[in-house]
């Protein structure tokens, strides 16, 4: 069923000159997480803003649980929010701020209570809800403000902004697991922004990549992953970003190959098709960092070739590569720690079905 | 030969102590990097060094001199603030080289001599096509790419560096590291730089300063900080998801097998470790251990002593996922990789955690107790 629709929306500041969001369309089932992903200026905010009521929607209509809401004030879309902005409020404990929702609703005090104690455990805060806002750190009133946000659980939806931008690292993980875990539990729809994609993979059932005002693409993690639609998609999502390589088409007996100044590589009849019904000239290659295999692997479907090691930085969890090869500089990445030295040639490989193939001029992936 | 050697230095702003009693000496070209969450007392440490906040108590020696008193503008210190201050009329070039030619300047350079040195600190930086453009022009990453080659491009004693890197775009972030790090090296710069993100800190030192609530838990080399985190705090600033610690763990011994157990749960244990806890009289500890060293066994038999949770919720990270896994009272970050079949919410899984892959740390004050 679905819960948030965007019918051709679009976001005008003075007058039409700057056009924030332009032409939006999507869909957000009853019981997902959406999450809008993109740089700063990519109208990700603006667009929450017009589903909450605090912009105009300048063309287009949205519909909250199938009603047309253009003309709702906000407090009648029946939205709960949580903003980059904390509003808390300052003579009120943090019980009372958390509260603050449920007593509008007249709920009994008892259930209150539970509900409220329920949210500050999960978000760390239970031991502090007799302060007030002004004795607490800026993360803490963080999660006070997320903690309102969730504890009404009759909403239509639950609209984030960069929620947990501010905390710090551990912390951010900490509680986008509970987000997450808590958004699993319930089924509440949530509209979550951010800038950053590892939030967004991390929480979002579906990821709206946008840029520059323009939905680049819509899908689950796993396809934003592995099937990019762009090469703008392609770099903002994954860290470190995937590799980018120009190479250009090249025919010999009746088959394609890709060349490039690192390789050639052999196209599967499937991968050809596109390339011969249009005519492309030059087109970059996208390979993930960690889709390269740091050995020779003599298997059909696998190509190697050779590079030379330019830094070694084994951080950890995971060791960070960087070679040259040909005209390239190249980022691979290994989960756990790999024997290699700086200025050694090393022959790599990687999974003919694991590239991304895009046309350079437009940025469009080939398939 | 140390080169800058800050003894016992406190920093207090009225009663709110910024660093306590820091130490640190720093040879002649050397790349130290400072890795804290925000608030640790990284940017003071550099303004404090760099002498535009003066300090509450210690000393501060540079070539063997006291500089602790000694103005700013006679340290010949280069710094990149994350709040890069760039002159709004001047453009990009002017900007980077305005250093030459300020009165002040020891040496004035010919102009032949400055676009030598300009052109590879612009040409890593990939900000040579801006060289003509104002600040105004340029995106926030753009500015902080010509406040660094400002720093750069004079030939300071001392580079003071803060989080230089961080609003870059992921793809410069990570491509310029190693860049980086030799223009560093290779001109024998002694430096100091400030981070909160693990990878660029291990990616880029030769040593690291690990600094939380302007105390140092560890000064070391990448090795020696993975290998051995001198504090459970230490470990959870390393790693995406970061170390897991699980609290008050208490050493058992059951028909001749030791263990720790936990909230719910145990975890096997060597004799050698067992002893050293006993050793040093602890009742209870804190175990800690990074997401990557916990493994999921799909089989249904197996050898390893593994512990039963059942998943909590998983998180998709691109090349990996992490899988919360409850395991007793605890929630445990596993990583695992991304193509896995996916568990769903609150079913049995098991793990394995290899006892040499643990950490253990002092329940009390949370001290690794492999250091005394």
């Amino acid at each position: 069923m679905e819960k948030l629709r965007l019918e051709n929306v679009w976001k005008y500041y003075r007058g039409k000159e700057i056009q924030a969001v332009k032409d939006l369309n999507l869909v957000c089932e009853d019981g997902e997480c959406l999450a809008f992903l993109g740089p700063s200026g990519c109208g990700k905010t603006s667009t929450l803003r017009m589903i909450a009521g605090l912009e105009s929607i300048s063309e287009g209509s949205i519909y909250i649980g199938g009603k047309r809401v253009n003309d709702f004030p906000p407090q009648r879309r029946n939205v709960a929010m949580a903003f980059e902005d904390y509003a808390l409020y300052p003579p009120l404990t943090v019980f009372e701020n958390i509260a603050f929702p449920l007593q509008a609703k007249a709920l009994p005090s008892k259930k209150i209570k539970t509900r409220v104690q329920r949210v500050a455990e999960v978000l760390r805060i239970a031991d502090i809800l007799d302060k007030t806002p002004s004795e607490l750190s800026g993360g803490q009133q963080q999660r006070i403000s997320l903690a309102r946000a969730l504890v009404k659980e009759d909403v239509e939806l639950v609209l984030m902004d960069e929620p947990i931008s501010h905390l710090d690292t551990t912390l951010k993980n900490e509680i986008r697991t509970e987000i997450k875990r808590f958004h699993v539990e319930l089924g509440n729809t949530i509209v979550y922004v951010t800038h950053d994609q590892l939030e967004a993979m991390a929480l979002g059932d579906k990821i709206a990549v946008m840029n520059l005002g323009v939905l680049q693409q819509l899908g689950t993690p796993e396809e934003l992953y592995d099937r990019p639609t762009n090469l703008f998609v392609a770099g903002f999502i994954g860290e470190p970003p995937m590799n980018f390589i120009n190479s250009t088409v090249f025919s010999e007996n009746e088959k394609l190959y890709l060349q490039s100044s690192c390789f050639r590589l052999p196209l599967s009849p499937q991968q050809a098709k596109p390339l011969k019904e249009n005519d492309i000239g030059e087109l970059v290659i996208g390979i993930r960092p960690g889709d390269f295999e740091p050995s020779r692997i003599d298997a059909p479907d696998f190509l190697s070739f050779s590079g030379d090691v330019y830094a070694v930085e084994p951080v950890g969890d995971i060791t960070v590569t960087y070679l040259s090869a040909g005209e390239e500089r190249l980022l691979m990445t290994v989960l756990g720690t790999v024997d290699l030295k700086e200025g050694e040639n090393l022959v790599l490989s990687f999974s003919t079905e694991h590239i991304h193939i895009f046309d350079k001029s437009s940025g469009r992936a080939i398939n | 030969m140390a080169n800058l050697q800050i003894q016992e230095l406190i920093k207090k702003y009225d009663k709110v102590t910024a660093i306590e009693g820091l130490n640190l000496s720093i040879a002649d070209g050397e790349l130290v990097v400072i890795l804290g969450r925000p608030g640790a007392g990284k940017t003071t440490t550099l303004k404090v060094v760099a002498g535009i906040e003066p300090v509450s108590a210690g000393k501060i020696y540079f070539e063997d001199e006291d500089i602790t008193h000694t103005p700013p503008e006679e340290r010949d210190v280069a710094m990149v603030f994350e709040t890069y201050a760039l002159y709004p009329h001047l453009s990009v070039f002017d900007n980077i080289t305005l250093s030459f030619k300020a009165p002040v300047r020891r040496i004035k350079l010919g102009e032949e001599e400055i676009q030598k040195r300009v052109t590879p600190i612009t040409e890593m930086l990939e900000i040579t096509e801006f060289l003509d453009r104002k600040p105004r022009e340029l995106s926030g990453g753009q500015r902080q790419r010509v406040a660094l080659a400002r720093a750069l491009v004079r030939d300071p004693r001392l580079v003071l560096l803060d989080e230089p890197i961080a609003h870059l775009d992921a793809r410069l972030r990570h491509g310029l590291r190693p860049d980086l790090r030799n223009y560093l090296k290779d001109r024998g710069f002694t430096t100091l730089y400030a981070t909160t993100d693990y990878i660029e800190a291990f990616g880029l030192a030769d040593r690291v300063v690990i600094l939380n609530e302007g105390c140092v838990l560890q000064i070391g080399t990448r090795d020696k900080i993975l290998g051995t985190p001198a504090n459970e705090k230490v470990g959870q600033l390393i790693g995406i998801p970061p170390m897991n610690v699980i609290q008050d763990a208490k050493p058992i011994v059951e028909a001749g097998r030791m263990a720790l157990e936990a909230n719910g749960f145990q975890i096997k244990i060597g004799k050698d470790q067992y002893q050293m806890i006993e050793k040093k009289g602890l009742a209870a500890v804190d175990i800690g251990v990074y997401p990557s060293d916990i493994e999921l066994i799909e089989a249904d038999n197996t050898s390893k002593p593994t512990v039963n949770g059942e998943v909590y919720v998983y998180e998709p990270l691109g090349m990996k996922g992490a899988l919360s896994v409850k395991v007793g009272n605890e929630i445990l970050k596993v990583q695992i990789s991304a193509r896995i079949q996916r568990a769903g919410a609150g079913d049995p899984v098991k793990l394995y955690i290899d006892e040499k892959r643990i950490h253990i740390f002092d329940a009390q004050d949370g001290s690794n107790i492999l250091m005394s």
